[in-house]
Order: C-alpha cells, then structure tokens, then sequence
C-alpha cells in the first residue's frame, strides 16, 4: 500500500487539477455534479481526491492512488459494475472506513481506508454559533437520524447563535420527484431544539468569504456517508479552525501514513478494517434488476442504506 | 457645526483587518472638531437598489455636508446611483470615498460609477503613497489623498509585563529570538518562501523561533492565472516544513488565527515581525501597523503599502526586501530576506521599542489621521473628472477575462497592463 502511496507522490498530478475530470466526464456525472453543489467542490492533497462517478471508465485507472469521495450508493454501484475489472487496475483505492461494507473479499487488496483526525475539538456547549449544513432531500436526510445528532445540542452556551445551510435538491440521483414535506419537517425539527433562538439561513457566498470558523460547531448532516463520504464544506470550515462533527478526535490506531490537510485536520491511512460485506447481496440485487441502473434505482438506495436485502420490495 | 453623514455596514467584515479598520478610521472621525457625525448601515449582504434608495433617503433627510464611504463592502454604486437621483437638481453634499485594497478588483463597478460621479464633489481617501500612484494613474485630474489606515495607540503599545507572559506562554528565553508573521498564510503572502528563508538562514540556530499566526486559505493569484484549490497551497508550505528536521520544526510554530485580543500579545513578545506580501490588494499593511505600535522592528517586501512603514527618525526599524516584476511572477529577494533575518538576530532593537512605537503613532495613530481627515473635510473638493484610459483599459480586461488571468498572456507571461498598473507598487 505503501508502494501506491509513494508513486502517487511522486506522480505529482491528481485528477481534480487535470481538464479532462471536468470537461470529459460522463454524461450523467453532470447532473449529480450539480445537485451536489457546493459538497462536491475540489479540495487537494497529493493523494488524489476524487468522486469516481467523474470519471470516464478510460481515465479511471491512470494513478497509482486515489482518495475516493464518493458516498456508499455510487461507490457500491462502482464496485457491483466493475468488480471484475477492479483487480486489473494499476489504482489502489483509498475510501471510507464507513463503506468497508460494499468491497468483497476478494479485492480488498485493492482498497484501504482513510480517516480524517481534528486535533483539538470543542464541546458544542463551548461553541460561539452551531452551524448545521447538508443538501437536503428525502434520499439524503432522515429526520430520525437528524434527531439522534441534534441530540447532543441539548446543551448550548445562552448566546450561542443557530446557523444554517440547507439548500434543498429537487432529486438526488434522479429519484422522481415528488411532493415532499421534508426541508419544513427539518427546520420545524431544528426550532424545537433551540427554540428561543432565531435561526439564520446562511448563502454560501456568507459560507466561503469567512476566513475564521474559530469557536464554530459544525453539524454535517450527510455525515453517513450514503450520498457523500468527503464532504467539502468540513474540510474548508476545519482548515479555518471550525470544530466538524463528523471529524474524529482520535487518530486511527491502524493509520500507516498520514498527510496533514490544514493546520487543523488531518487525512491517515489505514488497512481495510475486517467487516462482513454485503457484496453478496449487491450482486443478488444485480441478478434480480438486471435492466436498473443502480444509481438511480430507489431499491438499490434502500439496500445500500439499510443494508439488508430483505427489505427490499 | 459641520453634519457628516458615516456609511458602513453594522456588521463586521469577514475580513479581520477590515473589522479594525472601519472601527478606528470612526474613531478618526470622532476626533475631529467642528463636526456632527450620524452613523448609516450599509449592510454587506443587502447592496440591492431598493435598500440603496430607502439608505439614500434616509442620508439625504439628514441633510449632511459630507457623506463619507468607509467600508470596503458592499460597493457603493447602487447607494451613489439612488443619491445622484435624490440630489439631481439640489445642492449637493461632498463626497469622501475611502478606497480599499479592492479598488482594483473592480473596476467595472467603478466605471458605472462615472456617471453617477460627476455631478459630485469628490474625494478619494487611500491608505498608503503607492496605493495613491496607483489610484491616481486611473484618474484623469482628481488626486488621491494619503490618509492612513489609523491604530489605537491605547490598544497596541509596548508592554513590558505582556511581553514576559507572552513569551513564558511559548517556553522561548530571553534571548531566544521570535521572528513573527501574523495574516492569512496565503500564496501571495509568499509563506513558503518565509519558512524556507527562515530555515535555510537559522537551520543550525536553536535561539532562532519562527511563529506563524493565521490560517491558510485558497486564494491563490488569480490575476496570474494561478488558482488554488482548498488546501493546495497548505500542502505546498507545509510538505517542505515536514522534510526539515524534527529540531527545525520544532522552531517553527503554526499557531493558526487567534482573537485580535490575543494578537496583542503575540506582538508584544515577539522581536521582529516578517510580511512578505506581493499581494495585489497589498494597500496598506494592518498587521504590521499593529507590530510597529507594539514596538517591533519589521522586514517587508517593498511592495504596496508596506512601503510606507519606514521611519525617517529610525531607518533601522524597518527592512526593505527588493520586489521586481518579473516575467511571470512578482519576484522577491531571498538573498536579502536571509540577510535581514540574519542581522536583526545578531542586533535585535529590543531597547528602541518605545521610539518604534511612538513613530509609528505619529504616522499612523488616530491623531495623524484625524488630522489629515479633518483637513479633507474642510478643504474645497473638486468635481469629479473622469478616468484615465489606463482606468478604462483595465476594465474592458476586467470585462473580457472576469478576473482570470487578466494579466497575463497565452503563455502565462505578465501582460504589460499589469506592469503599467503595477509598477505603482514597486520602487
């Protein structure tokens, strides 16, 4: 893995500052593109970060290493379309801890984890302002889950301020659209938390023009990595000294290399931990819906989030 | 009684010395006699023509002599446009404009403004002589007044016993030496070119500290054609920080941003402060007005503002290192820098801490400033005349290359607009 590592250093390029990542990607990574605006935007390091679903199948495997940012539904649908393929390409993958699921044994040799340590967090009790964001749409957010995070905001500082960026999505990976309740649901959600306090809604102008994050708790509400394992807005808000929820303060106790991201946070990465996959079930859902695309089948949503075959309908 | 009407956003900028900035330059105004100010938000987010005109409305029912424009954000045009339609066929208050670093960000906006302008009497208010070389060149008559960006000489001044905290806070003895840089760790801010200077000069110095304030950002320099993604200048600086040896390292300090509060002390138990900016919007140099008030000598790239930081009464507090603009991008002497680190290591001006710092009040505290703002205030304005065809040039480049790469050619070479607009920063 090591070996990966160095060659890709030594490479010196990554995708994201190459022009073919952007103009020459496949015809329906222009749409996720845009309904994962501003999450989806580049960051760098010389690991290579990079949303597979960018790529077209002859640029996937030009470097030794890759950071892949893609959440569970488009790298479990990668693997379920390629996993014969994956064992002749010259590139090692680098994914979430949190997707370790979706890779069968027999390429795991082929895919390590990584895991992103802030050094100093604080309380949310100690923060100045809770800024709450995530691309709010039914396949994204779950209102139980929103409830279960919130949880810990039961205590904050009498003048701590309420920020949000919610921007909501028609159709996250072109579910039908349908009359939906939820971004109200949200925010009624979020006001019965703090329910003396105004909330501000925040553009990402506001976003991205504040230099310091200092004193700011931040709440990723994609944190379970179905639509999205590397978000974005976290690494811009740690790099400016904001505290991100969904950042550990632990190192990872497996890590065999690390690269520092800001002064703040840091990548580490580590084997692939020893968890039971759910390939299996992948590929049974493959023989069953044969003509689907998986990235825009609700049923194969559904399996990749509860990962249980059974629910299925 | 003068009535001077003040317009700036009731809320803080992003950006940190732009907070300290419109506060102090109020303060300046305070100070001045014979006058009657009234505040006006202006908010930063709400610059639509509908909120410019109620703004108007309410200014012109003060009826002001002066208005004065002390933010840098949001641009005037639509509250200049929603005056000039209140004020067409009435007498009309004089104008005071305080140009920020960002005049030259946009110049479209400020070409609409032409119009508006010119049934004004106008002053423009800039922060530094090379800002002011800058500006005037894009004017056809109208001359820019020198009035600089004012520090509260109650807030930043040497203090002994601060000093002795700050410093036993760092674990640094007496005689170690702290070479300071606060501000964005930024590419034009040339970090990594400071780390490695600072290295190469002091790698075998152990009494020789390094400490680094600010957090990095992805501005890059996109007047060149160079655009950074988030955290790809970090990983530039900071991977030659990681090859130095684990005692280098241990010399030098990333602190990140901290509370201006903090900052106060930093100043104080610091013994130089280093800025080797080459950053377009370099018009002044907060910081190290901040530094100098402290009482620290300073090395500085001759670029921009921080030109203006020399003291006839003391040339040793402040150390020029030479800019040029070269064929691709604005080149500074690292020759010079090793050799200025290395003299104020061996004569540090610990004991000229006071005089530093009673220079730079003369200049820059908020009497001086008071006192030139005053002077702007009383004194017979001239109308607007119009702007220069280099002005116009620029914006048309504006225009057609939306900021990217309007300097530079196919090639990647510094286009010869930058060199006439830039050669104002440069000795």
């Amino acid at each position: 893995m090591l070996d990966n590592i160095n060659a890709q250093i030594k490479r010196n390029e990554v995708y994201s500052k190459l022009n073919f990542y952007h103009f020459q990607r496949p015809a329906e990574a222009t749409q996720l593109t845009g309904d994962f605006f501003p999450i989806m935007m580049d960051y760098y390091h010389e690991l290579n970060p990079a949303f597979i679903y960018n790529l077209a199948p002859e640029n996937i495997d030009m470097m030794p290493a890759m950071t892949v940012r893609d959440g569970a539904i488009v790298l479990g649908a990668y693997v379920l379309k390629h996993f014969q393929q994956i064992p002749s390409l010259q590139t090692h993958f680098y994914i979430s801890k949190s997707l370790a699921h979706l890779i069968p044994g027999n390429l795991k040799s082929h895919f390590s984890c990584w895991h992103i340590q802030q050094k100093k967090k604080i309380r949310p009790q100690e923060a100045k302002s809770i800024f709450i964001h995530g691309v709010i749409s039914d396949l994204s957010v779950d209102l139980n889950e929103v409830k279960n995070k919130l949880m810990i905001l039961t205590e904050t500082h009498p003048d701590c301020k309420i920020e949000l960026f919610l921007p909501i999505r028609r159709s996250l990976f072109n579910q039908s659209w349908m009359d939906s309740n939820l971004s109200h649901e949200l925010i009624e959600l979020i006001k019965s938390f703090f329910p003396q306090k105004k909330l501000q809604f925040l553009n990402l102008r506001e976003i991205l023009d504040r230099t310091s994050w200092r004193n700011i708790y931040t709440i990723d509400l994609l944190e379970d990595s179905l639509v999205i394992s590397d978000n974005f807005l976290n690494h811009f808000i740690a790099a400016r000294g904001g505290c991100v929820s969904s950042f550990s303060e632990t190192p990872d106790e497996n890590m065999f290399f690390e690269l520092d991201l800001s002064l703040h946070h840091k990548i580490q990465f580590s084997p692939l931990p020893e968890v039971k996959n759910i390939f299996a079930e992948l590929i049974f859902y493959k023989k069953q819906m044969q003509a689907k695309d998986p990235i825009t089948d609700p049923n194969f949503h559904l399996l990749i989030k509860k990962k249980n075959f059974n629910l299925l309908p | 009684m003068q009535k001077i009407a003040c317009v700036f956003s009731f809320k803080e900028s992003n950006w940190v010395s732009c907070q300290k900035i419109v506060f102090n330059l109020h303060k300046s105004y305070q100070d001045c006699t014979g006058t009657q100010l009234e505040n006006f938000n202006y908010p930063h987010e709400g610059n639509k023509l509908e909120e410019s005109m109620q703004l108007a409305e309410h200014i012109f029912a003060y009826a002001p002599d002066v208005i004065t424009i002390m933010d840098h954000k949001p641009h005037p045009y639509h509250l200049l446009q929603a005056l000039k339609n209140i004020y067409e066929k009435r007498p009309k208050p004089k104008i005071i404009i305080h140009l920020f670093g960002d005049f030259t960000i946009n110049y479209n906006l400020w070409e609409r403004c032409a119009p508006i302008l010119s049934g004004f009497k106008v002053e423009f208010l800039v922060a530094s002589l090379r800002q002011k070389i800058l500006v005037d060149r894009m004017f056809i008559k109208n001359k820019s007044i020198v009035c600089p960006f004012p520090v509260d000489p109650n807030e930043f001044h040497p203090d002994d016993e601060l000093r002795k905290q700050q410093r036993l806070e760092w674990k640094v003895k007496e005689n170690d030496m702290v070479f300071l840089f606060t501000g964005r760790l930024s590419r034009q801010k040339r970090i990594k070119t400071l780390i490695t200077q600072f290295a190469e000069e002091f790698k075998d110095e152990p009494r020789a500290h390094l400490y680094l304030y600010g957090n990095s950002d992805n501005i890059g320099d996109p007047f060149l054609g160079i655009f950074d993604l988030e955290g790809e200048y970090f990983r530039s600086f900071f991977s030659v920080y990681r090859s130095f040896s684990s005692e280098l390292q241990s010399r030098i300090h990333f602190m990140g941003a901290v509370s201006n509060a903090e900052l106060k002390k930093v100043y104080l138990g610091a013994d130089v402060l280093l800025n080797l900016s080459v950053h377009n919007d370099e018009d002044f140099g907060m910081s190290v007005a901040e530094a100098q008030f402290s009482g620290l000598p300073s090395i500085l790239t001759d670029w921009g503002g921080l030109a203006g930081f020399e003291h006839s009464d003391i040339p040793e507090a402040t150390a020029y290192i030479p800019v040029k603009i070269g064929e691709r991008s604005k080149l500074i002497s690292k020759s010079a820098i090793r050799s200025n680190l290395r003299h104020y290591f061996n004569h540090p001006l610990k004991h000229l801490r006071k005089e530093i710092s009673n220079a730079s009040n003369e200049k820059f505290g908020l009497k001086p400033v008071s006192q030139i703002i005053q002077k702007s205030l009383s004194s017979e304005s001239p109308n607007f005349d119009g702007y220069s065809e280099l002005f116009y040039r620029a914006s048309r480049m504006q225009r057609v290359a939306q900021h990217d790469k309007m300097y530079v050619t196919r090639f990647y070479k510094i286009n010869q607009l930058f060199r006439e607009i830039y050669s104002a920063y440069v000795r």
